[in-house]
């Protein structure tokens, strides 16, 4: 079924947030930000920039009517800086006025002096320093120190994963109104349209129910816009307050780029240990996770690490320590996966460095180790309609693993200068918000007198296909066309105190809100069309294809004949519903309990091809038996699979946040941060569904699609380090990611430059 | 099911064909300024303030602007036109969101001043309808998925556009290297990849899952 | 957006020299603005204090591709793509057009010009290790009239040229090889797409009975600058083709060019590639040569 805001996408008529005409009178403002890492605001003199062409006002702290605070988990993070600096890229003012060029302009000619700081940007120098978000967390399973006798190897070693730029295509963007009575109106490209609510009243000092938050749809945002877009709608929304006129505010790329935080780079300690049939019996991580200069959702994501420390494999005894330390760069934030990718890197990483001392192929270990049905996570919960092995299994039988193993150790034999690398990868993702309270979503749905509908959620369509899933809900429920279903916007007014659009499971809770919302008025419809044809038993009654079925044959009902009757008897064709995912708890005082609703599995095959002259490689190959539980929708979800895959892979390989000595960006540009094109993609990408998966948790028997398909991208690091391998046997692979073409060449020649005389190789 | 069918209510190119008949002559153009009586003022000062007259022809249609000289043609075709189709993403030549047709050839619209696409032939997402029907490129997008977000498509279909133009039969190889210059974060890739060899005519329809 | 600017377009080449001189600080040429036009956007400390732009477009003569039976002249303003579609590039300079074919994406292709990508003398410029061993001549003009300098010479240290105040490089004289040579371009670049090259290097050799005869090197993006290496050139000349001698030459390389890097960082892994590259182009254009035979 294809996706259907596809038909107004190709024709360049999807609205976003910039593309909407702007108000008549509309101000545009621009951000001041802290030049430096870490300082003290001395003086910041705005008289030359006040002065200059076009400016309206500049607004800073001091302009700010309530609390200047937008923290979201904890309150440590201030909207404008007044006192003190955290990072390079710090808002502290916002200039307005009449132009964009004009704001710009003027917000180039504010002094400022600063008293410079010493900053830091390594974690574990902040853990050291005892600069910490939060106390360090632990999730504990068995006795790993009784553990380490029985063990017949021990590894320790040390992991590290870089950031990412979320490098959504739409940049950071609100417009917002001020409205009668005091209230203000915000239209804002946010994942998280309660949080911009909540903390805009926070801001400006009035209630929640004086701030509407609208939005229609994002240009991408992978977490990216789930907390960071709220700074940038609050600010609109202050410059709106304070000059009674509308004010947007949309980031250039690279302020984007500088401004924002990203996925948290980790710096991770392993010890495992393993029998000698490869049963790994205990395994020991610490996690420095680099968070920036405030909390932000690093809290939460540093626990989704701790519940993904095993990946898809039981482990008996596991001590995972996660520690939240605060640095002087942006604060990092949500990106698809949220913590889940950087644990399991380091699993892989430690399974990798005992198969290379073993003298075995990491998918030895990997195969013994899987999760089996009952099998126990660190966290308590027990793997339930477990699918890792049969995920593992059905891929082996697919790409037929013997045979291809075989094919590229005699391709290998072959070629001198290009050498090709596999590696396997099982994923293991829980489903839920790890913080409970959050699993609950609400949904309001309207049928009109003409038939049509209308339904409004708190998901957010980015480009995952919610809207189309939702549409299919309601019209599958009411069993009506599909083009009479419409998805409006999310809107605070009509979607109250809702969860962002996060965790992946914006169709499963909004779907079912959905659900529960279409029940209720398509029981009201029967349950009044029964009286008026004199049946009592309602399951005698049903909607087909958009006609009421009496006894399994149409009636003179159609839909809309129905709705029109429906009206006329005066009962409500509207609903409100809601949903609150059943069965699950957490206990943080003792780090157990039930935390996810269920767990997505699946595996994947990842073959890449290296150029071991230029150290470029080619991800060539990549088959995957994903557990989609009963598809919703095949087609978008696919389209997930396939865009998460490769956007892990650019995680793992081409994609590097770089910072200089003083906490600079210097990958602020697309020439800079390369992400992948068409180039990278591999040439090969077979998604396979895994058969036979119900899902009693998940709409219509779904699974979530969004996050965990980005996992299989780690494969892509371990497919390059045995390539790497096959070209030179004794290549120390550092488990450091990403795996950039300059990384491998500098492991491929970095000693021959001091070796003469010179190694050449021949092609072949 | 087959969605092709589905209704629409907003046609963007015909509401710009719909006012071009005002817009030739002389049209000059204004920022929001709010009040009505300042408009007047801001135009005459405008003209005296060196801009640049400029003839446009953006999707067939001829235009008569003036714009300040360093405007950019991305800026003139979003500001101005209003045709919002073409994305300023990076603003640097570097991601696609900006490519448009000039005289059938792809280029990136924001490295480009808008004066020197006078008198050329401009060609955006816009412009690929006819009527209501959508261009076999945009129905092979919608057909193969070949979007995510939707924030990129225009780019991408045009840059397609731009290979077909050049070769009806393009290899697997000029497909790569003419979508190589526009960015999908979504990496919607294989699906994009998929809808141009099926826009060429390498795919028979419906063999996307 | 771009601060106010004035657009200037000349045209003939008089007129822009004449505004150019008169104009020394504030004047600038844009030929497919793919460098400038960013640059200004992004508030480039490379442009400030610019004012005026030069627009050469509607000057037809520095876009044609002039041939005679010794040189083949192309304007300065011809574009990536242009240059890529002309068969009588293709055919006598199949390095240059190689190397046009991998700059940035076919939008930028089809307005950057092949001047504009030396003009800076970024040490990136992907066309300039080809152009050198071409031995490409440009063409100025300035207050003085025309005179030509070798590209080589015009090129002196990162982001410097000779290029006087009010110069305008009208065209890129490129001599017929009048001997058969061989040669391949070599480029490594993060990605395939719109990369910014980290090593570029181009050889041209001509082979006579198993010996070398004239041989040509060139290297970008890992010098300084676009580079050749005239020394090693001749050193190597008329030596007997074998393995051991083509590991020399590239062995040599790659000290010339540590040379004038410096062991730094970067050299650590961009000295023994280009070493290892250079020796595989050598090898692939001697049994490409044999095959010929």
């Amino acid at each position: 079924m294809k996706n259907y805001d596809s038909y107004q996408h190709v024709r360049g008529e999807s609205l976003f947030l910039d593309d909407l005409t702007s108000p008549e009178g509309v101000l545009h403002a621009a951000i001041f930000s802290s030049p430096i890492a870490h300082g003290l605001i001395k003086t910041i003199d705005f008289h030359e920039a006040l002065n200059s062409s076009g400016v309206i006002a500049i607004l800073s702290a001091k302009d700010i009517p309530g609390e200047n605070q937008i923290g979201g988990i904890i309150p440590d993070e201030v909207l404008l800086a007044s006192e003190k600096v955290d990072y390079i890229g710090q808002p502290i003012a916002l200039v307005i006025a009449d132009s964009y060029l004009n704001a710009k302009k003027a917000s180039n000619k504010i002094k400022i002096n600063l008293e410079k700081l010493p900053p830091i940007f390594d974690p574990r120098e902040a853990f050291r320093n005892n600069s910490l978000i939060i106390p360090s967390r632990t999730f504990e399973i068995g006795d790993v120190e009784r553990a380490w006798k029985s063990c017949d190897l021990i590894i320790e070693g040390t992991a590290d994963s870089g950031g990412q730029e979320h490098l959504y295509l739409e940049t950071q963007a609100a417009l917002a109104y001020p409205q009668e009575g005091n209230k203000i109106k915000i239209i804002s490209s946010t994942q998280s349209p309660t949080a911009v609510q909540r903390t805009t009243a926070r801001i400006l000092a009035i209630k929640m129910n004086q701030v509407e938050v609208d939005v229609t749809r994002l240009g991408g945002g992978f977490g990216g816009k789930e907390d960071q877009a709220t700074a940038w709608a609050v600010m609109a929304a202050l410059g709106a307050y304070k000059m009674k006129a509308p004010v947007k505010l949309v980031l250039k790329r690279n302020d984007d780029m500088r401004m924002t935080g990203k996925r948290h780079p980790y710096s991770s300690d392993f010890k495992i240990g393993l029998t000698n049939d490869l049963k790994i019996l205990a395994y020991e991580v610490t996690f420095y996770q680099n968070a920036g200069a405030a909390a932000d959702l690093s809290p939460a994501i540093l626990e989704r690490t701790l519940f993904h420390t095993t990946n898809s494999y039981f482990i008996p005894n596991v001590k995972a320590t996660g520690i939240s330390c605060k640095t002087n760069l942006p604060p990092n934030t949500a990106f698809r996966g949220f913590g889940g990718p950087q644990a399991m890197f380091v699993i892989e990483s430690a399974i990798f460095k005992a198969a290379e001392k073993l003298g075995v192929d990491p998918f030895e270990i990997q195969e013994k180790n899987l999760l089996n049905e009952g099998d126990e996570f660190p966290f308590g919960q027990r793997a339930e309609n477990c699918n890792a092995r049969k995920t593992w299994n059905e891929l082996k039988r697919k790409i037929n693993f013997e045979k291809t193993k075989v094919n590229i150790r005699n391709f290998n034999q072959e070629n001198n200068l290009i050498k090709k690398g596999f590696a396997l990868m099982p994923i293991c993702f829980g489903i839920s918000f790890t913080n409970t309270l959050m699993n609950q979503a609400n949904a309001l749905v309207h049928i009109y007198t003409d038939g049509s509908v209308g339904i409004s959620t708190a998901a957010v369509e980015m480009g995952q296909g919610v809207n189309h899933k939702l549409r299919q809900v309601a019209a599958e429920l009411f069993s009506i066309d599909l083009e009479k279903v419409s998805i409006e916007s999310t809107n605070t007014t009509r979607s109250a105190n809702t969860s962002p659009t996060a965790a992946s499971s914006a169709a499963d809770l909004n779907g079912k809100a959905l659900e529960n919302a279409c029940r209720i008025i398509l029981d009201r419809i029967i349950t009044n069309i029964a009286r008026e044809l004199k049946v009592d038993d309602l399951k005698r009654l049903l909607i087909k294809k958009n006609i009421l079925l009496l006894d399994n044959k149409p009636t003179e009902f159609t839909w809309e004949k129905l709705i029109q009757k429906t009206y006329t008897d005066r009962v409500s064709l509207s609903a409100q519903a809601y949903y609150a995912t059943p069965g699950i708890y957490f206990n943080r005082n003792i780090n157990k309990g039930k935390a996810f609703a269920y767990h997505v599995y699946g595996t994947a095959f990842i073959e890449t091809a290296l150029d071991c002259l230029r150290g470029i490689y080619k991800i060539t190959d990549v088959k995957i038996v994903h557990d989609f539980g009963k598809s919703l929708n095949p087609v978008i979800d696919k389209g997930q699979a396939e865009g998460a895959l490769i956007q892990g892979l650019g995680w793992m390989t081409i994609e590097e946040v770089i910072y200089d000595e003083r906490g600079k960006l210097i990958t602020d540009t697309l020439s800079t941060y390369k992400v992948p094109d068409l180039h990278f993609t591999p040439d090969k990408v077979e998604i396979n569904f895994l058969e036979d998966s119900e899902n009693p948790m998940g709409i219509f028997n779904s699974k979530a699609i969004g996050e965990p398909p980005l996992m299989y991208g780690i494969g892509g690091y371990f497919a390059i380090a045995n390539a790497i391998k096959a070209f030179k046997q004794d290549t120390n692979i550092d488990c450091k990611a990403p795996m950039t073409p300059e990384k491998v060449l500098i492991s491929l020649y970095s000693e021959s430059i001091k070796q003469k005389p010179l190694k050449i190789t021949k092609e072949s | 099911m087959n969605d092709k069918s589905s209704p629409r209510k907003f046609s963007r190119r015909k509401f710009v064909q719909g006012v071009s008949t005002t817009i030739i002559g002389s049209y000059v153009l204004t920022p929001g300024v709010s009040k009505i009586s300042e408009k007047l003022e801001a135009e005459t000062k405008e003209i005296a303030s060196g801009k640049k007259p400029l003839n446009l022809i953006v999707n067939k249609v001829r235009y008569e602007l003036m714009i300040s000289p360093e405007t950019t043609l991305a800026e003139v075709l979003r500001n101005e036109l209003k045709l919002t189709g073409t994305k300023l993403i990076c603003n640097h030549g570097e991601c696609g969101g900006c490519t448009v047709l000039l005289n059938g050839e792809a280029i990136y619209s924001c490295q480009m001043l808008a004066l020197d696409a006078g008198e050329k032939e401009v060609t955006t997402i816009e412009g690929l309808l006819t009527g209501e029907e959508l261009h076999p490129i945009q129905k092979a997008f919608v057909e193969h998925d070949g979007l995510q977000c939707g924030y990129c498509t225009p780019g991408q279909i045009i840059a397609a556009q731009a290979i077909l133009l050049k070769n009806s039969q393009p290899s697997k190889e000029e497909i790569l290297t003419g979508m190589s210059g526009n960015l999908c974060r979504c990496a919607a890739y294989p699906n994009i990849l998929k809808s141009v060899l099926a826009a060429a005519g390498y795919l028979t329809e419906g063999t996307n899952r | 957006m771009i601060p106010e600017l004035e657009i200037i377009k000349p045209f003939s080449l008089e007129e822009a020299v004449d505004f150019l001189n008169d104009h020394p600080a504030e004047a600038r040429i844009i030929a497919g603005g793919t460098d400038i036009i960013p640059g200004l956007m992004q508030g480039s400390k490379r442009f400030t204090g610019i004012k005026y732009l030069v627009d050469l477009q509607q000057i037809d003569e520095l876009k044609e591709i002039i041939a005679d039976s010794e040189n083949i002249t192309i304007g300065a303003l011809l574009t990536f793509s242009q240059m890529i579609n002309n068969d009588s590039l293709k055919n006598n300079f199949p390095l240059l057009v190689k190397s046009a074919s991998t700059v940035g994406s076919v939008q930028i292709r089809n307005r950057a010009t092949v001047a504009g990508n030396f003009i800076n003398n970024a040490p990136c410029a992907d066309s300039v290790p080809p152009l050198l061993v071409y031995n490409a001549k440009i063409k100025l003009l300035g207050v003085n009239g025309n005179y030509e300098m070798p590209l080589s010479d015009f090129l002196i240290k990162p982001y410097f040229t000779r290029l006087k105040t009010g110069e305008i490089v009208t065209q890129i004289i490129l001599p017929k090889p009048k001997k058969e040579f061989i040669g391949d371009f070599y480029k490594l670049g993060r990605r395939r797409g719109v990369a910014i090259s980290r090593i570029t290097l181009a050889a041209l050799i001509q082979i006579e009975d198993n010996k070398l005869g004239e041989i040509r090197l060139a290297s970008g993006a890992v010098s300084p600058i676009g580079m050749r290496f005239f020394d090693l050139e001749q050193k190597y000349s008329g030596s007997v083709i074998s393995d051991k001698l083509l590991k020399n030459i590239s062995s040599d390389l790659g000290k010339e060019i540590l040379k004038v890097t410096g062991l730094r960082w970067s050299s650590e892994y961009k000295v023994p590639v280009t070493q290892q590259a250079m020796y595989l182009l050598l090898e692939r254009i001697c049994s490409a040569h044999k095959q010929v035979k």
